[in-house]
């Protein structure tokens, strides 16, 4: 059966556009599932003090600080990603839409970095 | 639909309730919590996270979330407002999201309906759930 959802991944080069609601689409349910996860850790804390304290001091080895920072880059991608989908529905830049996906790309991966260097110090 | 509302829809008849059931409010609220979200959580994030890296370098805490540092902070109401509205905003966006995907994957009718309702229930247990650990960083 046609899917036009398939049919997007089955182009033969993605074009930009497509990259940027796929990336949009994967960043989106992989944020919902932390936002449970997230939910579930801060939840510890129902069982006092003690329990919330050992939870979350378990996160701070360098493979989760990494993961966290890596955390951070995503939310920055879907959100400057989600303020170019904004504005497209108003019809604002659509000259540039695909600059503006490159644009939130970089800058994601930037805050990526920058969050891997201000934790430095603890890895 | 009754046979008076589909031909009312058929020739763009609409009413000042037209928008109820049309997609247009769940589009509109993904839009305003959107914003929401991009405003609270840098706040969140530093406030909770960045700001006290430096205070765990500097031996003032001894973990970079700690339940004694949480408290403090919920002694302001603002933190409250702050993570309330993020607790909402952001569950909102995240279960309206997957149901777009399921709308976008050709859900319609009454398994949208039914997917629609679970996803209504994960969203007023988890807000319940959030308010109840918030509730416990109160003394």
């Amino acid at each position: 059966m046609y899917n036009p959802v398939d049919a997007q991944f089955q182009a033969k080069a993605m074009r930009a556009g497509t990259a940027a609601w796929a990336l949009q689409r994967l960043s989106g349910l992989f944020l919902t599932a932390y936002l449970i996860t997230h939910l579930i850790v801060i939840g510890t804390v129902v069982r006092g003090e003690g329990s919330f304290d050992s939870m979350l001091s378990k996160f701070e080895s360098t493979p989760f600080l990494v993961l966290d920072a890596g955390l951070v880059g995503i939310v920055a991608f879907h959100g400057l990603n989600g303020a170019r989908l904004i504005l497209l529905d108003f019809a604002v830049g659509l000259r540039y839409q695909k600059a503006l996906f490159w644009a939130s790309y970089v800058i994601a991966v930037g805050v990526f970095a920058a969050m891997v260097v201000a934790a430095r110090n603890l890895l | 639909m009754t046979e008076a509302t589909r031909i009312e829809e058929e020739a763009g008849v609409t009413t000042p309730w037209s928008f109820i059931g049309s997609g247009f409010l769940p589009w509109l609220l993904q839009r305003v919590t959107a914003i929401g979200l991009v405003v609270l959580l840098p706040i969140h994030i530093v406030i909770n996270h960045l700001a006290n890296i430096s205070k765990v370098e500097e031996g003032v805490l001894p973990g970079l979330v700690v339940f004694s540092d949480v408290m403090e902070r919920f002694e302001s109401p603002a933190y409250w407002v702050v993570d309330v509205l993020l607790l909402s905003f952001a569950l909102f966006h995240g279960l309206n999201g997957v149901r777009n995907v399921a709308i976008d994957y050709g859900l319609r009718g009454v398994g949208e309906k039914v997917f629609t309702g679970a996803l209504s229930l994960v969203g007023v247990a988890a807000f319940a759930f959030g308010i109840i650990a918030l509730a416990a960083f109160i003394d």
